[in-house]
């Protein structure tokens, strides 16, 4: 089953024309740095209606991270560096009357089962508006058995789609060398069909952060402490704007032609 | 008997397909065997290595008793055992000096995993073990597992036939009821082998049953029209489902069929029996339709399948060298449409080259020792 691979494709098909016509390569390599993503690439998401009709109006608004090592960010070095910090400063500009809460939940080294025995405590309780629930590293990298981190992801879907108004979900980082490791791309098109089958929102992170490898707005492969640092900060900028985004779209004015 | 091609030519699009599917992203992926139904490269090549096996090694134990049947069968695992540790010391050398993502702090949380290169030691030794799996280094130890029962299983089909796939069958079902019945693997003792062979003998075992059968002239039910009705039925209502989703994945808004039911009964770590079904329900459909003196077998571009097909040990070997590097280079270079054909391509003149040449120099040897060649290399597929 290869759900979210061919959604992909035309991704691939823009970065082929791109490997043919270095002049166009060179072109898009010389602008400016913006790591913006053009929206119409979710026009097949699906929407937060509720907790955007709470900004609109100005109430209180908590929105839950759950996730693993990437959330919480330590290779930024402090917390408000992490992306969640980074989408609730972008949602306070963006609607200033609004009261907007993003918890950050993110523990190094869980796998989604951990995460869903969290879900009580660390979710639940907080009464959020949305759930951003970050996972499936940590599953890839230690091969948990497909059926099982399958199994996990319903059981985690099911609570959260029961439990709070609205969730979505966020795949893994992007890594070059991923796929020697583990069977890294069975576990993205997992969550894929996850969210598919589920009908629940996921942010593409994986497919997001390749494609800024590509087109050289980011170099995964620094080194150096303090430049991997500076670009951990600059990446889970970039991610919590890209999240911001992705969580306040709206159907566009005369839809439906 | 002179061989069946067809055997060569669906395992060698299975080893093609194979070698495609372990390139992560590659677009070709989305085009391979698993296209055609809820079952993808691995059990078609797993039930024709049961099948060769069957029919190879039932000829033998007829011939020669089960002694000699054992012994062959035995030195075909240790070929394969050999080529697994071979393929594992080409994989360490690969990752020792790609491990990037373990130093980089934007990985290091996850990529603790990568820790075994801390202990080679230790991971050399349950390597050995074949506890010890990186990715894509599991059909082999799967296929290692399944030879080693099939002397029993051979001995125990001929007086016994019906206790002995009856005991498969019980096995596979309570793989399907408790998850637990499974080999546990290093460095994580919590996960799993990627393929249980607990539940993947019986689709190795019915293949074996085929072969061994047409050894001994019997399996006349299989030619039953209404079990020909009853399969073709099955294969063409995976291949609507499966064509679905493919249609799904390029545009959205087409619904997915059964997905939300399939989604959680379609195992492949424990062949779940909606896979087994199908794949062997299409077996039955093209071994029906595609006679043994098929035209299209004996036409040129049918060779290159057939000629890997029938070194397919070697050749599986090299395709997962050949997908590694392959995969690499794609990564490497944001290799796209052109850079993904151009890699998939040239792998495949690469494992055609290569069988090509297997092919050649043993003739060029005397005809005894083409003989012994012949045996062994091809002794008992896979």
């Amino acid at each position: 089953m290869r759900y979210g691979f061919a959604a992909g494709l035309c991704a691939r098909v823009v970065a082929a024309g791109l490997w043919v016509l270095p002049a166009v390569w060179d072109a898009v390599a010389a602008e400016p740095a913006s790591c913006a993503m053009p929206q119409d690439r979710f026009d097949f998401e699906p929407k937060f209606p509720k907790m955007l009709a709470a900004l609109d109006k100005g109430e209180a608004v908590t929105i839950v991270v759950i996730g693993g090592g990437s959330t919480a960010g330590r290779a930024a070095g402090a917390a408000d560096r992490a992306w969640p910090a980074r989408l609730a400063s972008v949602l306070a500009q963006r609607f200033p009357k609004a009261r907007v809460a993003v918890l950050n939940k993110g523990v190094a080294r869980n796998t989604a089962r951990d995460m869903v025995a969290r879900f009580e405590t660390d979710v639940l309780a907080h009464k959020p508006n949305l759930v951003i629930w970050e996972t499936g590293i940590v599953d890839a990298v230690r091969g948990t058995d497909l059926d099982e981190f399958r199994e996990d992801l319903q059981t985690g879907i099911d609570q959260l789609k029961a439990q709070v108004p609205e969730m979505m979900l966020m795949d893994m980082q992007f890594s070059r060398r991923s796929n020697l490791i583990s069977h890294f791309s069975l576990y993205l098109v997992l969550m894929r069909g996850a969210a598919d089958v589920n009908d629940v929102a996921l942010f593409p992170r994986h497919e997001i952060m390749r494609g800024w490898s590509e087109s050289r707005i980011f170099d995964f492969d620094v080194k150096g402490q303090d430049e991997m640092r500076v670009l951990a900060v600059r990446l889970y900028d970039c991610i919590g704007k890209g999240v911001a985004d992705f969580v306040t779209r709206r159907d566009p004015v005369g839809a439906l032609r | 008997m002179d061989r069946d091609l067809r055997l060569d030519f669906f395992r060698g699009l299975a080893l093609f397909c194979i070698f495609i599917d372990h390139i992560p992203g590659a677009w070709l992926g989305t085009f391979t065997i698993q296209i055609t139904g809820l079952y993808d490269a691995a059990e078609v090549f797993i039930f024709i290595s049961g099948y060769t096996a069957g029919l190879v090694y039932g000829r033998i134990l007829d011939a020669e008793g089960p002694l000699i049947m054992t012994l062959r069968t035995y030195h075909r695992v240790w070929q394969l055992y050999v080529a697994h540790v071979f393929l594992f010391v080409m994989f360490m050398a690969l990752v020792g000096n790609m491990t990037d993502a373990a130093v980089n702090p934007i990985y290091i949380e996850e990529f603790r995993a990568t820790d075994f290169l801390q202990e080679p030691g230790t991971a050399i030794v349950m390597a050995l073990t074949l506890r010890f799996q990186p990715a894509f280094m599991d059909i082999l130890p799967l296929y290692i597992v399944l030879l080693m029962m099939l002397p029993l299983f051979l001995i125990g089909l001929r007086g016994l036939k019906w206790l002995v796939l009856a005991g498969s069958i019980a096995l596979w079902l309570a793989v399907q009821v408790n998850k637990g019945i499974a080999i546990p693997t290093y460095p994580d003792a919590a996960t799993k082998w990627f393929f249980n062979p607990f539940a993947w003998q019986l689709l190795f075992l019915i293949g074996a049953a085929l072969g061994y059968s047409r050894v001994r002239g019997a399996g006349g039910w299989l030619a039953s029209r209404w079990l020909f009705a009853a399969a073709a039925a099955i294969a063409i209502g995976g291949f609507l489902i499966r064509i679905n989703w493919t249609l799904h994945l390029f545009y959205d808004p087409i619904p997915s069929l059964f997905a939300k039911y399939f989604w959680l009964s379609l195992s492949k770590t424990n062949m779940s029996p909606f896979r087994l079904v199908n794949v062997l329900a299409v077996v039955l459909v093209v071994a029906t339709l595609v006679p043994r003196q098929a035209r299209f077998l004996a036409h040129r571009a049918s060779w290159p399948l057939i000629v890997c097909g029938r070194h397919s040990l070697h050749i599986f070997c090299l395709g997962i060298l050949l997908s590694a590097i392959g995969h690499w280079i794609i990564t490497e270079f944001y290799g796209g449409f052109v850079l993904q054909t151009m890699v998939v391509v040239a792998g495949i003149a690469i494992m055609t080259a290569v069988a090509a040449f297997m092919d050649w120099f043993p003739g060029r040897r005397s005809e005894r020792q083409r003989a012994v060649a012949q045996s062994s290399v091809t002794g008992g597929g896979a």
